[in-house]
Parts: structure tokens; sequence; C-alpha cells
């Protein structure tokens, strides 16, 4: 039993059925890339695994746990965090309080707590000024960190929104295209750190366009083209596959 | 039965006008995304304008050509001062945009004309015509007619001519439409002083029912989206109906309640229509004239 | 206690001082009175709440008069009918709003953008066609009077004077807790939802409560507001929380600026002196003119602001603000980032 197990999801927009029967699952300590030609459903299955889209038919479990159709902020307070490909940060909001808002599910401070500023407010926001630290450090933010995100270059606002998953302090991060419009030298460095969130136990899965980050840095790939897995493996084992090959190439010749 | 006969008779003469008006919000939105406030205000102008107009003696036929004219005037100045500089924006930003041209519009009807409701005579003298038991007046007819002569002449517009097929092209996908040299701009300064023209219609026939009075855009205008509303939002014939629907609901209502309550029914309907079918309104938003 | 009260206190305190020197402003100037710092202090109060609905949760709403009615209504019969404190009166209407705000909140904000608009619109007409048919409850278009004077202990508001110093010192007040709120968990929870609903929810954010919390918050600001102006006219009637009314908090917030907590009493003194103003030199040009017609200012501001101020008087001020500092060099930033001084503004 995997840590996420999704089994035979089927989505479908109108007409286009998007995904069809998709199986696999995510285990702990383990980087899972999903990648598959454009418009193949891979976005589509990270929003059914987030519950931003509710599947047609199938289920998604997590620990075991029914979770299909939950609302977005329950699958997230479970600890499945999440980032966007069309990246999705707070307006004016410093690259601090976007990690700060990612500790949402972590603290408690209700509204009233808040006007009063009573005990509570204070203790954790010095926590959340520690965590935070901590984890703009380790994602090169430090000297950043009180600048609005919308001011800084797009790579590392990607960071910003990878940093703010993080600040959920998940079990579970889904990553979609984490490095698009990246350079190369800085697609790199998170592959780097991927491998070494996975060490510390954490589950990944990954969207990615960027095949070399894909080979060099994960455990399993799940292959997807037209909705449906048509190949996961080892990534050596992927790449030599021909269906796979065919899919790539298909869409190259397109 | 004959009482229900009465309130339809009582009622579609309103229910038009506000079907006229939710003809404009529908023009304006499907072409632009905007709900432009101020669509009852260009009633409110026209149809002051030509009471004015009247009082000073001119003929009835030019009053009303002068009275619809500065309605379409105001809706091209609203497109071209108002709305263009601000295309960038939000459509937010562009809806309270047009309230605050509202306010000011209103405003400035308030200092031209007074506090005072005005009214000139209906269109043919004579009694009211009796139609099975129920009592229908004259001016009704004109609205009547007036109303399925301009949405015959909108449909013939929008299906057969290159410049209302373009607006439709616009409507279904701006980008597209831009693609095919269709410019946005031109088609919301025509979208705007159409919707503006109508409602101008809508009002110089109208006062001889309804005294014309400073601060009738804001009642009139809320009607009309209502209208729209119940019509889908997207479809001209779609708001008539809804604007028919509407008066005969207020008369009813007058009838049997109050006519303080009355004025609750509109806002209560649109209300419920937005929190009832929100996403049926939405789904269907993707375009249809007819 | 260290800075962490004294550094508040200090400003809060100094706000409060501004409020104060306001008063022999009013008197110097020849076409204001102390009874307009009055209707400024509880516009801004009303606006405030409106603000944090529009500006930092992101919706719209076009009814706010309607929670600035229920207060005055509350606090008009509870104390004028049944002897209740007005201090108790005023938390029942606050209570009563934010009840009314949350439940209504349920239900429109599945509604987006203009649906939504239209939708608070004409909620807020409802309730103004209720306030004026009840005859029995709210004595319908003739209004509620006889209401007795705020007090507290043995303070009596009964002067325009020491009814401005109460609404000015509740404003500040109320500065003091949006702030608080803005600079928490859950203020940043608001302002995440309003930028991005679906980045919100992604951080274990609950969209729909977030919204209904600040709907209500929005409401209490307004029904507080409404039980200072029943204890100030001692007489309520519908007409003052109709469409007008709301259209007006619309003004004084997006005039102000909506996403800054200072906007709102920027944009009630905005609308005030436009107000004035416009009383005392138009009957110079139009004779006989009578009427509220000061709302052609009120709509000639709003579109001038939204065109060419679109962050509103707020924004415009920290802007003059930075460009002033970077001319006279006083501070180097790290990077051209035109937005921070704003943020640091809330």
């Amino acid at each position: 039993m995997s840590l996420l197990q999704v089994e035979g999801v089927t989505v479908q927009f109108g007409g286009l059925r998007a995904l069809e029967g998709v199986s696999l699952g995510v285990d702990p300590g383990r980087v899972t890339a999903l990648i598959g030609p454009n418009g193949a459903g891979k976005t589509t299955l990270l929003n059914v695994i987030s519950g931003v889209l509710r599947p047609g038919q199938g289920r998604v479990r997590f620990r075991g746990r029914d979770i299909t159709g939950w609302p977005q902020h329950r699958v997230a307070s479970l600890g499945i965090a999440r980032t966007f490909q069309n990246l999705q940060l707070f307006g004016q909001m410093t690259v601090r309080e976007h990690l700060l808002v990612g500790r949402y599910r972590l603290t408690r401070t209700s509204l009233l707590e808040a006007v009063l500023r009573l005990p509570r407010h204070f203790r954790e926001e010095r926590e959340g000024r520690m965590a935070t630290d901590a984890l703009l450090a380790r994602l090169g933010l430090a000297d950043v960190a009180d600048w609005p995100a919308a001011a800084l270059p797009y790579g590392r606002q990607r960071l910003v929104e990878v940093g703010r998953a993080l600040a959920t302090e998940p079990s579970l991060l889904l990553l979609d295209e984490p490095t698009a419009g990246l350079s190369g030298g800085e697609a790199e460095e998170v592959g780097q750190l991927l491998r070494r969130l996975a060490g510390e136990g954490l589950a990944v899965l990954l969207v990615e366009h960027h095949m070399d980050l894909v080979m060099a840095y994960s455990d399993w790939v799940v292959v997807l083209d037209h909705g449906v897995v048509i190949a996961q493996g080892p990534p050596e084992q992927v790449q030599s596959d021909p269906q796979v090959i065919e899919a790539y190439l298909g869409e190259e010749a397109a | 039965m004959s009482e229900f006969l009465q309130f339809v008779a009582s009622g579609i003469g309103q229910g038009a006008i506000y079907g006229l008006v939710g003809v404009g919000f529908v023009i304006v939105y499907n072409v632009t995304g905007i709900i432009n406030f101020a669509q009852g205000h260009y009633l409110m102008l026209s149809a002051l304008t030509a009471v004015s107009l009247r009082e000073a003696g001119v003929p009835a036929v030019p009053a009303l050509m002068v009275g619809i004219a500065a309605g379409a005037l105001a809706g091209l100045v609203t497109d071209r001062l108002v709305i263009n500089p601000a295309r960038r924006h939000s459509i937010l930003t562009l809806i309270i945009l047009t309230i605050g041209l509202a306010i000011a519009v209103e405003g400035l009807a308030l200092l031209i004309w007074g506090v005072n409701p005005r009214r000139y005579a209906p269109f043919t003298a004579g009694p009211p015509l009796e139609i099975g038991g129920a009592t229908l007046s004259r001016q009704t007819l004109w609205v009547l007619g007036v109303t399925i002569a301009l949405a015959l002449a909108l449909w013939w517009f929008f299906q057969r001519t290159v410049v209302g097929k373009a607006m439709q092209a616009c409507a279904m996908n701006r980008d597209a439409a831009r693609l095919q040299a269709i410019n946005p701009a031109q088609m919301s300064l025509y979208a705007f002083t159409m919707a503006a023209a109508v409602a101008g219609v809508a009002g110089v026939v109208l006062v001889p029912i309804t005294s014309a009075y400073y601060d009738m855009g804001v009642p009139f205008g809320l009607k009309g989206f209502t209208a729209a509303v119940i019509g889908g939002l997207v479809s001209p014939f779609g708001a008539l109906a809804g604007g028919l629907l509407l008066g005969v609901a207020e008369a009813v209502a007058v009838g049997y309640v109050s006519s303080a309550m009355a004025e609750g029914v509109a806002f209560a309907v649109l209300a419920l229509m937005l929190v009832l079918r929100p996403e049926g309104l939405l789904a269907q938003v993707r375009t249809r004239w007819a | 206690m260290g800075l962490r009260w004294w550094g508040p206190l200090a400003l809060w305190g100094g706000v409060f001082g501004i409020g104060v020197l306001l008063l022999p402003v009013a008197d110097a100037l020849p076409f204001l009175t102390r009874a307009n710092l009055v209707v400024f202090a509880l516009h801004a109060i009303a606006a405030m709440g409106l603000t944090l609905v529009m500006g930092f949760a992101g919706q719209v709403s076009l009814g706010h008069a309607a929670f600035y009615g229920v207060g005055a209504y509350t606090s008009a019969l509870l104390t004028a009918k049944v002897d209740w404190h007005p201090l108790l009166a005023m938390a029942a209407g606050a209570v009563i709003a934010a009840v009314l705000a949350a439940m209504l909140g349920r239900i429109v904000f599945r509604l987006r953008g203009h649906f939504l608009a239209m939708a608070t619109l004409a909620f807020g007409l409802v309730f103004y066609v209720v306030m004026r048919s009840w005859d029995s409850l709210t004595g319908g278009n003739q209004g509620t009077g006889g209401i007795p004077d705020f007090t507290l202990g043995r303070l009596r508001f009964d002067t325009d004077t020491s009814m401005y110093l109460l609404a000015w010192a509740v404003l500040v007040l109320g500065l003091a807790a949006a702030r608080n709120l803005l600079a928490s968990r859950p203020g940043r929870a608001l302002v995440a939802m309003g930028a991005s609903e679906v980045a919100a929810a992604s951080v274990g954010i609950d969209v729909v409560r977030t919204k209904m919390a600040v709907f209500a918050l929005g409401a209490v600001y307004a029904s507080v507001a409404g039980s200072l102006y029943a204890h100030y006219v001692t007489y309520v009637s519908p007409e003052s929380f109709g469409l007008l009314p709301s259209l007006r908090f619309l003004v004084i917030s997006t005039v102000g600026g909506i996403d800054s907590v200072w906007g709102a009493p920027l944009g009630s003194a905005a609308v005030v002196l436009l107000t004035e103003g416009t009383r005392e030199l138009v009957p110079r040009f139009v004779s006989g003119a009578t009427g509220s017609y000061e709302i052609v200012a009120y709509g000639l501001a709003l579109v001038l602001v939204l065109l060419f101020l679109p962050r509103g008087l707020a924004g415009g001020i920290a802007s003059l603000v930075r460009w002033a500092a970077e001319w006279l060099g006083a501070r180097q930033r790290p990077a051209p980032t035109p937005a921070l001084e704003e943020v640091e503004l809330r």
C-alpha cells in the first residue's frame, strides 16, 4: 500500500476524456515523475489528487483513507501540498509572508486572538519566524525575505511557490512543472533539492517536461498519453520503452 | 381568470420596457463582458430630454428622435471617455467605473431637471381598449409595437449585417475575432451606443405610461438587468421574455400585496435568480442570439 | 511590557491626536462644521469594513449600507423601545449583522465578479424595502425616533464634539484592529484568498469560511457605525440605508484606496469635502438646485480616481512619500519594488 494511491481515475470535460482509468502509487522517500506529451492529462491528475477537480470515476486514497472529492483545503490539511504550473502567488505579499501563509494548517491563531493580540498570536508568529527563516535559508531566499514576491525574477518566484508548499510541512508534495522557465543551472538546483527532500522521507510527485531532469533525479517514472498510463517503471526502463518513444516522437512530428 | 388577464394587461407595458433595457445589458455584456450599471440612465436621459423638448413646443416626432439620440450619444461617450481608457483594467474596475458614471449622470440630471416627475401625453389619444374583460391603455400597444419592431430590427442586424456578425464574433471569442481583423474596441463602441439607443427608445415610449424623473435610472436599470438575468444574460430575446415576466409579476404583487412590496419583487427575483441558478447562467454564457 | 505594547500605544495615541486636531481645522474652514466631522468618522468606520471585504479579501459588496442599517435599527429599537443600555444594543446589532452577513456570504460568495456585485446590490435593496414596509417593527417610511443619547458610565455623548471624539476613538480602534488582523494568521489568509483562491486552498485555507468571516467582520464595522449614527441623529429612517448610501461607502473605499487600511478615513474625508464643497459652490451657478446633487461629485471622483489613481488616495500618498524619500536620497532600497511602501502601509 503506497502513501498515495490513485485507482482507476477517469475525468471527462464535456465530450473530451482527459483521464481514463489512471492508477498509480506514490511512496515516501521517492521522487515519482509524471511525464507525457502536452495535453496528456498530467495537470488534470494533480488537480484530482489535490481536490481541485472531482473525478467522474475512480478513487484517490491517502494513507489508505478515501479522499476522493474532498475539498481542496481538507486535502491540504492532511499534508498534501502542491505548486502550480502557472504561478499562483499572493499579489503584493513578501516572500516571508508567502511562507507564513503556508504554515496556516500548522497554526491556530483565531481572528479574535489576532485582533486582540493575545499570547497565542505572538507565540505562533515567533515560531513561524524561526521556521520560515530556516526554510528561506534552505531555498536560498533569505536575502529577499522581505521583498514582494512579485518583484523577484521568474526563477525565484517558482522557488517561492515551492517554499510555500514546503512550509505546510507536507508528507506528499505535488509539483507541477517546477522548472518551467528556469535556466539549466537553476533546474539542476531544483533537482538536487528534490533529492534531498526525498532523502528526508518526503513523497514527491513531479510533473516535468525537462527530460534530463526526470532521468537524473527521479526513482520512478509514470508516462501518460491521452489520459492513459502507457508505461511506468524506473527511468532507464521507461526511456527505452517503444510506446513511450512513439508518444514523444508523435508529438514532435505533429 | 379575467383578474389575471388584467394583471397581464397592466404589467406587459412596463415589462416590455424592462425587456428593452435588458437587451441593452445583453448587447454590452456579450461583446465586452461588462455589466454597464448606467444602462437605465440612458433611458432616463432620453425620456427627460424628450419631455423638455415637448414642453418647449417641439413637435412629437423630432422631440422623440432627439431624445433617443441623446441617450445613444451618452452611450457613445461612456465607451470613449470611461471604458476605452480603462480597457486594460479588471472587469470589476470597469463595472465600478460604470457605477461612478451612473452616479455622476444622475446628479447632473438632478441639476438640470430638478426633482419633479414629468410626462407628456400618450401618442394616440382615446380611452383604453377592452380586451376579454381587461383594459389595456393605447400607449401600452405603442410600447408593444415598438418593442416587437425593435426586436425584429436587432435580429436582422445581428444575423444579416457584417457589423452585426462581427459583434457576435467578438462575443464568442475576442482573440479569435481580432485575428479576423475585427477591432474589439470598435465593437465595444458600437455595443455601448446601440445598447444606449435601445434604452433611449424604451425611455421615450415609456413616458406617457410612467412619469420621467431624475433617479429612474437605477430602478429601471436593475429591473432591466433582472430581465436579462432571467433570460440567461446572453440572449436578447430571453431578456425580452424575462422583462415581460417581471412586469407581470410586479403587477400581480401590486394587486395582491402592496405597491411598496412590489418594488421589492424585482430585487428579490434578481437575488434568487443569481443565487439559485448561478452555474446555470454561467454555463450558458457562450452565446445565443435567438 | 516592553516595546510590544508601547510602540502601538504611541502610534494609535498619535492617530487619535490627529483626530483631535481636526476639530480646530473644521472650525477654521468656512464650509465645514463639527457635524461634518461626525459624519466623516462614522462613514470611515463603516467603509473600513467594506475595505476589508473588497480590498483585502477581494470580494465586492454593493449592499454594505444594509449592515449600517442593521446596527442603526437594532440600537434604535432596543434603546428607544425596550430601554437597553446603548452599549449592549450596539453589541446586539453587531452580532445580528455578523450572523446575517455570514449567512448571506454563504449564499452569495459562490458567485464571482459582476454576479456577486449584482447579488449584493439586490440583497441590499431587499433589506431597504423590508425596512420600509415592515411598519410594525421599523415604523416604515416614517422611521423610528426617540433614540436616547449614547452613554458610557457618566459620559453622555450629546454634542457634535463629544460624538465626534467617540466616533473617532472607535475609528482608531477599528484601524488598529484591522492592522493587527492583517499582520497575523487569519489576516494573511484572507489576503491570500483575495489574491488566489486556488493557491489559498492549497495550503489548507477554507475559502468559503474565510469569505464568510471577512464578510461578517465587515458587517460588524458597518453595524457599529450604524449604532453610533442612530444615537447621534436620534431618529432613523430607511432612506439612510438604501442604494445611495451603499454606493457612497463604495465611493469612500475606492477613492481612499481599497488596499490600505488608511483608505477609508482618507476617502471619507475626501467625500465630506466634496459634499460640502459641492453644496457650497453649485448654488452659485445653478439657481434653485435641490436634492442631493452632490452625487455628481461622488460619481466624478470615483471615475477619475479609478482612471488615474487606481490605488486611491492612500496609494497616491504612498507613491508621493516614496518619491520624496528617493529624491532626498534618504533611503536606498535594495530593488525597484513599487509596491513595498504599500505593503508596509498596511
